[in-house]
C-alpha cells in the first residue's frame, strides 16, 4: 500500500508538473528534497538518540512504572488484552504522556520502543497487531492538552488571545481520538486482527 | 500556557534524576545504553524517511494541491467553510513542516484571530502527520502491511477536519 502511495506521489507530481509548467520546480524538489530529508533526520537523530537514553534511565530508576501504575486506569480502557505487566505498557503510557503534554519529540522515541515490544508478542508479525492500531490512532489524532506550536505561532503573529484556540483544540482533538478508536475496534473486531496480548496464541505457536 | 509548558521538560528530567539517585542506579551507564538503541533505530530509518520525503516533496512542487483546492472550492463554501484552509487539510497527513508553514501564511495574511486563522489553528493543532508516523512506526518493526493503518489513520484526520469545522462554530459561533 504505502509503495502504491510512494510512487503515486512522483507520478502524479512529475506529470502534473509538465501540464501545470512547474516541471523546474519539480525538478528542485528532486534535487533539494533528499538533501532536505537528512536535515530532519540529523535534527531527529539528536532527539532520537537523547531522549532514548533518558528514557532508559526513568526506566531503570522505576519512573516508569510509576507512571504506569498513576495511569493503569487509562491503558487497561485502551489495552484491555495485554497483561498488566506486558513490557510495552510502561512505553505505550509514557507515549501518552509525552503526547497529552504536546512534547512530539519525546513521543516518537516512546513510539518506536513500544512498536518494537508490541512486535516481541506479536502471534503473526507479518501483521499488525490490535494494539499498535491502537497506538497510531492515538498517535495521529493528536490529542494534546497543551499544543504548544500552534499558540506560540498566534503568539507570534500578535493574537489578541492566543490560546483561545486551547479550548476547541482540546475537542476536536477529543472528538478525533474517540471516533477513530471506534473505527478500529468495530474493524479490527470484523477482521479478527491478532492480539499482542494473546499469549495463548503464542504458546500454540511456539509448540509447533 | 505557553510559559508553563517550558517547565515540564526540565521537571521531567529533573524528575528522572531524583529517581534514579534515590534508587542508586548508574544513570550515565544506562542513558548511553538506550541512546545507542535510539541512535541504530535513527540510522534504519533514514531509507524510509528520505525516500518518502523527496516523493511529497515532489508532489507538492508540481502545485497540485493548489489546483485541488481551487477545483473544491464552490463545495466548500457551499457548507460555509473558507477554502484557503484546504491546502493546509491536504498537506496535514503528509508533512508537518509543510503543514506548520501553510498555517502560519495563513495566520500571517488573515490574523490568528480572523475566522481563517482560527479554523486553521484548530485543524493544525488536533491532528498529525499521519503518513510520517505510519512509515516511521511500521518501518522500525519492520511491517509491511499498511493498507489498514492507513484507510484508519486518514479516516481520523477526515474526523478531524470536520470536528474542527464544528469546534469553531461551537466555540466561536
Amino acid at each position: 500500500m504505502i509503495h502504491k502511495i510512494w510512487m503515486g506521489l512522483f507520478a502524479i507530481g512529475i506529470v502534473y508538473g509538465f501540464f501545470n509548467g512547474t516541471t523546474s520546480a519539480v525538478n528542485d524538489a528532486i534535487l533539494a528534497g533528499a538533501q532536505e530529508a537528512i536535515n530532519l533526520l540529523i535534527y531527529l537523530a539528536g532527539i532520537m538518540v537523547f531522549w532514548t537514553g533518558i528514557l532508559q534511565v526513568a526506566n531503570h530508576a522505576k519512573m516508569l512504572d510509576l507512571l504506569c501504575k498513576l495511569l493503569t486506569p487509562v491503558t487497561r480502557f485502551l489495552y484491555p488484552k495485554l497483561k498488566p505487566n506486558h513490557p510495552a505498557l510502561k512505553y505505550l503510557t509514557t507515549n501518552m504522556v509525552s503526547n497529552l503534554l504536546g512534547l512530539g519529540s519525546a513521543a516518537t522515541p516512546t513510539g518506536l520502543k513500544a512498536m518494537k515490544e508490541l512486535q516481541a508478542t506479536n502471534p503473526e508479525p507479518t501483521r499488525p497487531s490490535f494494539e499498535m492500531y491502537t497506538l497510531l490512532v492515538m498517535n495521529t489524532a493528536g490529542f494534546t492538552l497543551i499544543p504548544t506550536t500552534i499558540i506560540g505561532i498566534r503568539h507570534m503573529y500578535h493574537s489578541q488571545n492566543p490560546s483561545e484556540v486551547f479550548l476547541p483544540i482540546l475537542f476536536a482533538s477529543g472528538v478525533t481520538t474517540v471516533g477513530g478508536l471506534l473505527i478500529h475496534n468495530i474493524y479490527s473486531r470484523m477482521k479478527k486482527i491478532p492480539s499482542s496480548g494473546d499469549v495463548t496464541v503464542r504458546k500454540r505457536q511456539e509448540r509447533r | 500556557m505557553g510559559s508553563i509548558s517550558v517547565y515540564i521538560l526540565p521537571l521531567f528530567l529533573l524528575a528522572v534524576f531524583i529517581m534514579a539517585f534515590i534508587n542508586k542506579t548508574n544513570a550515565f551507564d544506562h542513558f548511553v545504553e538506550g541512546a545507542k538503541e535510539g541512535m541504530r533505530t535513527t540510522v534504519s530509518l533514514v531509507p524510509n524517511i528520505v525516500g518518502m520525503i523527496v516523493g511529497i516533496k515532489v508532489f507538492l512542487a508540481s502545485g497540485i494541491v493548489e489546483a485541488i483546492a481551487k477545483l473544491l472550492d464552490p463545495i466548500l463554501t457551499a457548507i460555509g467553510v473558507d477554502a484557503h484552509v484546504l491546502p493546509l487539510m491536504f498537506l496535514r497527513p503528509l508533512s508537518g513542516s509543510a503543514a506548520l508553514s501553510v498555517t502560519s501564511d495563513l495566520l500571517s495574511i488573515y490574523g490568528p484571530d480572523s475566522g481563517v486563522g482560527r479554523l486553521a489553528s484548530i485543524m493544525q493543532g488536533s491532528t498529525d502527520t499521519t503518513i510520517y508516523i505510519i512509515t516511521v512506526y511500521f518501518a522500525a518493526v519492520g511491517l509491511s502491511e499498511m493498507k489498514h493503518a492507513l484507510k484508519l489513520g486518514l479516516t481520523a484526520d477526515l474526523i478531524g477536519f470536520i470536528a474542527a469545522i464544528v469546534s469553531v462554530s461551537i466555540f466561536f459561533g
